[in-house]
């Protein structure tokens, strides 16, 4: 009985940090693929930049981790909303960059990366969907997905510049084969899951 | 059962994005396809239009024609006030001082500036659509500033002796990898210090065009393995990976006269660059060491030597850059032309930028513009009196130049006593009361009003179909997929 209840937690655990990671994975391989696609990634670079461009991100990874923890995945209608605002909040920053022709002061930029992390609302409405946390505090995961993704994300900053700014289409295609990878692990993990269950029942 | 109905729709998943990634447009080789090019009649075999068979340039980093000769050739220190007094003036901030009141010269002894913030925002807040008025809130008060002979001395020396262009423009607004793109193919798919891709095929660049031609050329890098994007960006470079060579290679092949017929000297990513905020005595010395090189060699007789920087790097220039071919072109560079043919103090004012000097490549092997930038650009055949070949003018360190021993010098730091000042003027080789030509000029030849045609006329940035935003989207279309998959599933348990 002490066992099971040991062995639980530790499940209930690797669960929870397994579907942060999944998350964050998720959520940063689609902020680099948004900086990628709007053309964001043209402009910044410079070291003068980088505090504009960090005050965005790290807001907006906050902001929209707790929004999409606090709307919440538990109605079907709530979802399809988040995802039409992550993916509106791609071509408000695209219409942007385009429409001041790349010219994004310190300014704009923050609030240009910031509305790109739009995306983590959606990734934390899908995270708080596949973890039913019996054993961390609810916004416990939230805050490990913006915590976590923030780390990655200075992380693959630096790998960007150490390269000399040119190893970004890697880095979007590394990241999104991970999050495609582990996502269909999470899938097949849960049919298998499904599986088993239904011939336990059948015999 | 749902398992197997699940990898039944994986499979057709795959299938149908390998079918999608096989057949896709971006994929296709025919971007890459050297032979895919206009058919153009030479108008010459081997030979050369000019006498000139060597082309040499010699690429540098940063700086706008105001910073290096906002006050060329005037000099607080000189001996020789009287031949100072003589020379050709460009159009600079000598003629126009409420722009230099506006700047700060930099201080004897001191090399560097801080480095002006780079990028291709703060270029366009400096630029603020043509009134050059925003550098304090693009590239910063360090780029309001300009260096005099006691710093420049050298350069301003090989500008007296030989040729300088004072309406040569950055081909952007932008950072340093744009530059290089125009710099070796007249165009750049990107905007900024960025990528690839998108690549430039390696037939739509200078040397595509050399390698189709059977004309010799070789990249010259201190490291061959630096990133320099003349060389990354061009998209199948691999294969001609022989033309990237050593500096040592370039001063062997200069010195026993087997240098090829074009070469680019790249200074890029050696703290000899003269870009800041690194100390440019060592670029300047860098100069000093190749000029020599190739003056002492048996090439001499048959060179052109280019020498530019890859972008204005947030420096103040005065002039307002035009725009061609719809293109906004960047502030004003420097461009020095050495040869035995070169005039001597001569200022060009010919409208130029870096695809004129590939129109001269273009122009002297008698191959068609490699596209029609280049067709469109003037030519610098005005800094060249053909029918007079010079001596060359040895730039010597018993005279006082700061010339290295070794081309692989350790870096200069310490330059708080160095006055080079005293070195501007040098004596004109030839009195320039006796020269038989203007010291001042322009041209207005190009390739299109030689009717040469036109090598790339679609020219164009190469995307591997895996780095294309569609690749991208499909993935995150298969991501939204699977996430609604597996929160549909959660919500069945």
């Amino acid at each position: 009985m002490e066992y099971s209840k040991k062995s639980g937690k530790v499940t209930a655990l690797v669960s929870a940090g397994a579907a942060i990671m999944v998350t964050a994975i998720l959520g940063v391989s689609l902020i680099f693929t948004m900086g990628y696609s709007s053309g964001l990634i043209y402009i910044i670079g410079a070291p003068y930049q980088l505090l504009s461009l960090f005050e965005g991100i790290i807001a907006g990874i906050l902001v929209f981790s707790f929004a999409g923890y606090i709307i919440g995945s538990a109605k079907r209608n709530r979802l399809i909303a988040g995802l039409i605002f992550g993916i509106a909040t791609f071509f408000i920053a695209y219409y942007i960059i385009h429409s001041v022709d790349f010219v994004v002061p310190n300014g704009l930029l923050t609030v240009c990366t910031f509305i790109i992390t739009g995306s983590f609302l959606p990734v934390t409405q899908f995270s708080t969907a596949i973890y039913r946390g019996r054993f961390l505090p609810g916004l416990a995961v939230p805050a490990g997905i913006s915590a976590i993704s923030i780390v990655l994300v200075a992380e693959l900053a630096i790998l960007y510049e150490d390269s000399g700014q040119s190893n970004l289409a890697e880095i979007v295609t590394i990241m999104n084969s991970m999050a495609l990878i582990l996502l269909i692990l999470v899938l097949a993990v849960l049919l298998t899951r499904k599986t088993s269950r239904s011939e336990t029942s059948r015999s | 059962m749902r398992i197997k109905s699940f990898l039944k729709i994986a499979v057709i998943a795959v299938a149908i994005m390998f079918i999608i990634i096989t057949f896709s447009p971006l994929t296709s080789t025919n971007a890459v396809n050297t032979h895919n090019v206009q058919a153009v009649t030479l108008t010459s075999d081997s030979g050369t239009r000019t006498p000139i068979k060597h082309v040499i340039n010699i690429y540098l980093e940063n700086h706008s024609f105001d910073n290096l000769f906002g006050i060329y050739p005037f000099d607080n220190y000189t001996a020789n006030a009287s031949i100072s007094a003589n020379l050709s003036t460009p159009l600079n901030l000598l003629s126009n001082k409420t722009a230099r009141n506006m700047l700060t010269e930099i201080p004897t002894g001191t090399f560097y500036t801080k480095d002006p913030h780079e990028g291709y925002v703060s270029y366009h807040l400096d630029f603020n659509h043509g009134k050059l008025n925003g550098f304090l809130n693009g590239s910063g008060a360090q780029g309001l500033t300009y260096y005099s002979a006691a710093q420049e001395a050298p350069q301003w020396d090989i500008a007296e002796q030989y040729g300088l262009a004072d309406n040569f423009y950055a081909p952007c607004l932008s950072e340093s990898a744009p530059h290089h793109l125009y710099y070796v193919a007249g165009y750049s798919p990107i905007i900024n210090d960025y990528g690839p891709p998108p690549y430039i095929p390696y037939s739509q660049s200078i040397f595509g065009e050399l390698s189709r031609y059977n004309i010799s050329y070789g990249v010259y890098l201190n490291n061959t393995e630096y990133r320099c994007a003349s060389w990354n960006f061009l998209y199948g470079h691999s294969h001609y990976s022989s033309h990237l060579q050593s500096w040592n290679t370039f001063l062997n092949q200069t010195a026993n006269g087997t240098l090829p017929s074009v070469s680019y000297f790249f200074s890029q990513g050696t703290g000899k660059s003269m870009g800041p905020p690194n100390n440019i005595l060592n670029g300047e010395m860098l100069l000093l060491y190749v000029i020599n090189a190739v003056e002492r060699s048996p090439l001499w007789n048959s060179t052109a030597i280019f020498i530019t920087y890859d972008g204005f790097g947030g420096y103040y220039d005065q002039v307002v850059p035009p725009v061609m071919d719809n293109l906004q072109l960047g502030l004003r560079i420097p461009l020095m032309v050495i040869s035995p043919y070169a005039k001597e103090d001569y200022i060009s004012s010919t409208q130029m930028l870096v695809t004129s000097i590939l129109g001269f490549i273009d122009y002297n092997w008698g191959m068609p513009a490699l596209n029609k930038m280049v067709d469109d650009s003037y030519l610098p055949l005005d800094f060249f009196n053909f029918s007079q070949g010079r001596q060359p003018i040895q730039f010597s360190p018993s005279a006082g130049f700061p010339v290295p021993s070794n081309i692989h010098f350790n870096l200069v730091t310490d330059t708080s006593k160095d006055n080079y000042s005293g070195l501007f003027p040098m004596k004109p080789q030839i009195p320039l009361s006796s020269l038989g030509y203007n010291r001042t000029g322009s041209s207005s030849v190009n390739l299109s009003s030689l009717g040469v045609g036109i090598l790339n006329k679609n020219e164009h940035g190469y995307t591997p179909f895996f780095e294309s935003i569609g690749f991208y989207s499909i993935l995150v279309v298969l991501e939204i997929a699977i996430a609604a998959a597996i929160i549909t599933r959660y919500r069945r348990r």
